[in-house]
């Protein structure tokens, strides 16, 4: 009995020690980027200044507001550049924000936890991207008891009900992915317009739960079925393709139309699964144009890519784009292998988050918004603009 | 019965005995498959297909090799499959984010998977924990320490082509001319007869089996049973380090949470090689052959056009008949 | 004796590489009992799973109330009425004596299980039976002996005609097997047709009628028991002659050096304050009736077992045991009573068997020197001469007696001085016995000491210098060969406080 208990005394210390260790190093890091955020900010702030002296009276009605922002996080690139657009826009009106979330995007308890301090602030307005809705239904109705008013940003809090959340601020991402189609579009309409046989074009999706990462996908197929019908030639969806995304894009199967549209899903979300399914496209002979609909997909493209060498922009070689960025994309768009990837606008939304916040704090009327996004290339990719919104 | 009869006349053949029935069996599935993938698709049997079965088999055979001595001893680590991504995860975050040095990356990820190995050991031999639950309970915990550790975010290990990347080169070694050689390959099989050696030659080795063969009767021949069931736990640690390096340079990223499932593929493979769930046998070239017989299975099922969803029934299938096989096995041998 | 019930005649069964049984006949008559004899590995057991259709045979018809039978499966034979009682418990320890006798065929009330219906049932049975068991009481709780009890009730609920009791005394107490013969001698009264499998020969005697011998996987003969001697089975069974002699005087120099003392062990509650010294050169015979804390405290001893107090000296000098491999260190080797559990690994070589507690001795640098360690393990192979095609055979594939050589070299090879044999002759055929015991009478003569435990009064008294007697955990007599009875012996080993 004594040795047992010892054991576990051990091994309870044994993953102690571990946390410890990790949690150490999580914390330098977090230091890193603030400072690097610190130093962003310093520079938008001198440019922000001179815009403040001149909309100094119409802002100074907002003083005295105080913001409450609840994120899914806060260590990833992704909410740093959120945090960025939020920081620079609460300076230019003049608003205090206290900008939250929890270690990890598995932690729920913490998030309402952060939900609920951040209600007993009693702020003017609250930002929330919530990692689970039923969890935050009763802080959601305290919310609309004390007429704070709460703004959905990046996911926002769905399936909350009717009235709990006054607007949403977030990526559309249904015509994200409509605008991958277009771009991809540009690059093959020669090709499908010379073809003499069926061509295919590949997107390698997830079945996940988060339906904007479904969106992402179902966007990419319903505007490439669109345009590609607008350009006279018949589309179908390859008979393999995942059912889910053959019902909801509305695109009937066709393995014989002039372009065909395969969708791949692996089982699980992982890249050497996601890499099994892009080999599987990029190998077919007719294959020109492959997508992938989020980070994953995306890089399992990469991978089938490393040991197959077909994608590029060249004669013959398959027009390859990506979702989100990530270093690994990112490279991929500079080298050429991918013609280019959309990315999310964090700094965009962290912005409109704010000015949405402000105005419901006013009792303005708001409405949802979609904070936008952008198709970077390796041409554009250095651009402040679209920099920011790019992370390794 | 006539398959019995029939299976007699042909484990009786000579050579099928010098190397082991169940391993005769399995080259022939492997061959069977083989054909089989290059029948249905015209793409399976090209260099770059060679390439992105290897990119699987080295993670799972280095997962294989480590759980086999685990399951030797009658136990199992459910462990590896998400602890191979913490690993890989919190080496990535140092070199990736924390701009450490390579090497200590490399050595964070092996030493964490040594040290959580070590830990699962002490709980079962020690701890007299059943080796299904304790590291089931690892299983979570490193899955959520992989998690915490990169704040939820995931991670990539430096990209081919940056000085810093040249750990991908360690697996597939790019030439000047373009051409990739799979040389992960090498590793694998330098491990696979190391290790080989060690479960045949040594005396650790000797005494993993016996643990496994009858823990009682080991530990009254005066065998400190508790120090070599570690060991084997310890050593599947070890490898699911490097099966984590193995992973991280072959894929391009690793999400937090996930690698759970992966523990079931090398365990799969290690099983369909002949190793017995019961313990007492196991043959580290049974298990890269099972371990090719999953990563096969994994590359060539969405080839022919299989959805997702099919390829894992599928594979469960190929696990059952495994199983089942080891089960006549054992009723053999009682 | 009343007609014939069952007959077996020429069954043939082969398996791959073996000629298990070759033509062999048996009859059972109905009020008989028939006793079925062999050295291990005669084909006793093969020839009984013919019966109860656990293996097809090759050849051969089966006989039984006059049509001819051929059972698939345990569960027909069981319908028809021939029951094993299996030497190996098959009883359920969590469950109550009712219940296990009852199981796969439980009274119904509705949906629900009618326990109050079964407990009632198994009463009646007992009451039959004149045995005296709760059937409310947890299996786990009852003795070997009572647990047995139930198997046979169990088979006669199933409305036997035919019983076949493998080996039922092996883990009985003197008393127990009393117990076990009345209801067997019952049981012939009510003209069940009874098979009985047994190496005991002084119990084929008392018991049987008839026995039939097997050697070899063949029939060898079938004789009246009450019409020939013992000798005559044995010469059936083994083809040649033996016989040895009770031992009449200890073979112990007088000065003989104490090379183990135990003082005032405490192990549980199996083990209470038990002392005692061990010379060089001595058998110490440990008797005592089953349950009687014999095994434990050799477990406690050896360090298997945790012990609570109690000192232990090796020649003069106190040594601290807490586990075998400090035991193993001091040069004590244990032979467990449970081979196949304790003793050896079934599915290892006879050479890695040999050299499992050694193996520091055969390594060449990193390595095992399996040249070496075949080596040795073929020396011992000799020494004991052990029936084995090679040191590469697996030992699963060798007879009972032969694994117990093998575990006796592995503590040979060990060198160890002190042995402790517990229950050495277990399931052992009568051949292999002697032979056992024989190398016991070596071991001692070159200056090593062993510990005997045993069940089987007669090897007590053919092999023991000196015999310590234990009664529920406590040591209850110590006597020298000389003064030692089967009286005496019983006399202290019932001894109660």
């Amino acid at each position: 009995m004594k040795k047992k208990l010892l054991a576990a005394l051990i091994s309870v210390a044994m993953v102690a020690t571990l946390l410890a260790g990790c949690g150490g190093g999580g914390d330098t890091t977090t230091t890193d980027t603030t400072t690097d955020a610190a130093a962003e900010t310093e520079e938008t702030t001198d440019a922000a200044e001179t815009e403040e002296t001149a909309d100094a009276e119409a802002t100074t009605d907002n003083s005295g507001l105080h913001l409450e922002i609840v994120s899914k996080g806060l260590q990833h690139a992704y909410w740093q550049a959120v945090l960025n657009g939020v920081n620079s826009k609460a300076e230019e009106l003049g608003v205090t924000v206290n900008f939250v979330g929890p270690d990890s995007e598995s932690n729920i308890q913490q998030q309402v936890q952060q939900l609920e301090t951040a209600l007993n602030a009693n702020p003017s307005a609250i930002g929330l991207a919530a990692l689970d809705t039923n969890s935050v239904m009763d802080l959601l109705q305290t919310a609309v008891d004390s007429g704070i008013p709460i703004v959905g940003f990046d996911s926002g809090v769905p399936g909350a009900p009717e009235g709990a959340i006054v607007a949403n601020c977030s990526t559309d991402n249904l015509a994200a992915g409509g605008i991958a189609a277009q771009e991809v579009y540009k690059l093959i309409s020669d090709r499908i317009a010379n073809a003499e046989g069926t061509v295919r074009i590949g997107v390698v999706a997830q079945d996940a739960t988060s339906e904007s990462v479904v969106n992402r996908g179902l966007g990419f197929i319903q505007e490439m079925a669109s345009l590609v019908a607008d350009s006279g030639k018949t589309v179908g969806m390859a008979s393999v393709s995942n059912e889910r995304y053959v019902t909801d894009s509305g695109v009937e199967v066709n393995d014989e139309a002039d372009v065909v549209i395969e969708v791949r899903v692996p089982a699980s979300v992982t890249s050497e699964l996601s890499a099994a399914d892009a080999s599987a496209i990029l190998e077919q002979e007719d294959t020109i144009a492959i997508y992938g609909s989020n980070e994953h997909s995306a890089n399992g493209i990469i991978t089938a890519n490393e040991n197959l060498n077909k994608c590029g922009t060249g004669e013959g070689q398959v027009i390859a784009a990506g979702f989100d960025s990530g270093a690994s994309i990112m490279q991929a768009v500079r080298s050429g292998v991918f013609a280019g990837a959309v990315t999310q606008a964090p700094v965009a939304m962290g912005e409109q988050l704010v000015e949405t916040l402000v105005k419901a704090a006013n009792g303005e009327t708001v409405e949802d918004i979609d904070t936008g996004c952008q198709w970077y290339t390796a041409e554009n990719m250095d651009d402040p603009e679209i920099a920011q919104n790019l992370y390794e | 019965m006539t398959n019995k009869k029939k299976g007699n006349a042909f484990t009786n053949n000579p050579i099928v005995r010098a190397i082991g029935v169940q391993k005769v069996v399995v080259v022939l599935v492997l061959i069977l498959l083989l054909i089989f993938f290059s029948v249905k698709s015209s793409s399976f049997w090209t260099y770059a297909s060679l390439l992105s079965i290897m990119d699987y088999t080295y993670y799972l055979a280095f997962l294989g090799i480590g759980v086999t001595f685990c399951l030797i001893t009658g136990g199992v680590d459910l462990s590896i499959g998400t602890g191979m991504f913490c690993y890989a995860l919190a080496g990535g975050y140092l070199i990736t984010k924390m701009d450490m040095p390579v090497i200590v990356g490399i050595l964070v990820t092996v030493g964490m998977g040594v040290l959580v190995g070590l830990v699962n050991g002490l709980i079962v031999s020690k701890g007299g924990h059943a080796p299904f639950l304790a590291t089931l309970c690892t299983m979570m915990i490193v899955r959520g320490l992989g998690a915490i550790i990169t704040g939820g975010s995931s991670i990539t290990w430096p990209i081919a082509g940056t000085p810093e990347g040249w750990t991908r080169n360690l697996f597939k070694f790019t030439l000047p001319s373009g051409t990739k050689i799979p040389l992960g390959f090498l590793w694998v099989l330098i491990a696979a007869v190391v290790m080989s050696i060690i479960l045949n030659k040594t005396r650790p080795g000797r005494y993993i089996i016996a643990i496994g063969s009858n823990k009682e009767a080991t530990r009254l021949s005066g065998i400190n049973v508790a120090k070599y069931q570690t060991l084997a736990y310890l050593i599947c640690g070890f490898f699911t380090g490097l099966a984590a390096l193995a992973y991280s340079s072959a894929f391009q990223s690793m999400t937090p949470g996930g690698g759970g499932g992966v523990e079931l593929n090398a365990i799969g493979g290690a099983i369909i090689g002949g190793t017995s769930m019961s313990g007492g046998s196991g043959t580290i070239a049974g298990t890269i052959l099972g371990v090719f017989i999953m990563s096969i299975l994994q590359t060539g099922l969405p080839k022919v056009g299989l959805q997702a969803n099919y390829q894992q029934i599928i594979i469960g299938v190929v696990l059952l008949v495994a199983v089942y096989v080891d089960v006549l096995k054992n009723k053999k041998l009682s | 004796m009343g007609d014939v019930i069952l007959t077996m005649k020429g069954i043939d069964k082969s398996f791959p590489g073996v000629h298990a049984l070759d033509h062999v006949d048996l009859e059972v008559r109905k009020g008989e009992v028939h006793a079925l004899m062999g050295e291990n590995g005669a084909g006793k057991s093969t020839l009984m799973k013919v019966l109860t259709g656990i293996y097809s045979k090759d050849e051969g018809t089966i006989t039984f109330e006059g049509k001819e039978v051929e059972f698939t499966n345990p569960r027909e034979a069981q319908d028809a009425g021939i029951v094993i009682v299996h030497q190996e418990l098959n009883m359920l320890g969590h469950l109550t004596v009712a219940q296990n006798i009852f199981i796969g065929r439980e009274f119904m009330k509705g949906k629900f299980i009618d326990d109050k219906k079964m407990n009632e049932e198994a009463r009646k049975l007992f009451d039959q039976l004149g045995i005296d068991i709760d059937p409310t009481e947890t299996m786990s709780r009852l003795t070997v002996g009572k647990q047995q009890m139930c198997e046979i009730a169990k088979a006669i609920s199933h409305d036997a005609k035919v019983i076949i009791f493998d080996e039922p005394s092996a883990a009985l107490t003197e008393a127990e097997i009393e117990e076990l013969f009345k209801i067997i001698r019952d049981l012939r009264e009510r003209q069940l047709g009874i098979v009985y499998i047994s190496h005991r020969m002084d119990e084929i005697k008392v018991i049987t009628d008839r026995v039939t011998v097997m050697r070899d996987g063949g029939y060898v003969g079938t004789l009246i028991t009450k019409d020939c001697t013992k000798e005559d089975i044995i010469n059936m069974m083994v083809g040649r002659v033996i016989y040895e002699d009770p031992k009449t005087e200890s073979q112990v120099a007088k000065d003989a050096p104490v090379v183990l003392k135990v003082e005032h062990l405490n192990a549980g509650r199996m083990v209470q304050d038990v002392s005692f010294e061990l010379r060089k050169g001595e058998i110490l015979g440990f008797s005592g009736l089953m349950g009687a804390g014999r095994t434990e405290t050799m477990r406690a001893l050896f360090g298997a077992d945790p012990k609570q107090s109690g000192d232990i000296y090796i020649n003069g000098e106190k040594v601290d045991i807490k586990t075998p491999r400090d035991a193993v260190s001091h040069g004590i080797g244990y032979l467990s009573e449970d081979r196949k559990r304790f003793g050896i690994i079934v599915d290892k070589t006879v050479a890695e068997n040999s050299t499992m507690a050694t193996l520091d001795e055969y390594m060449k640098g990193l390595f095992i020197d399996k040249k070496k360690e075949n080596e040795v393990a073929q020396k011992y192979v000799d020494i004991l001469k052990t029936k084995t095609p090679g040191v590469d055979q697996l030992v699963v594939n060798l007879s009972g007696g032969n694994q117990q050589k093998v575990v006796i070299a592995k503590w040979l090879v060990r060198n160890c001085d002190i042995l402790i044999f517990d229950e050495p002759t277990r399931g052992i055929d009568v051949g292999a016995k002697s032979e056992i015991y024989h190398l016991m009478n070596e071991l001692v003569a070159e200056g090593k000491s062993i510990i005997m435990v045993s069940s089987e009064m007669t090897e007590i008294l053919r092999m023991s210098d000196r015999i310590v007697v234990m009664c529920e955990g406590r040591k209850t007599g110590e006597l020298g060969i000389e003064e030692a009875t089967q009286e005496r012996i019983m006399h202290a080993a019932t001894l109660r406080n």
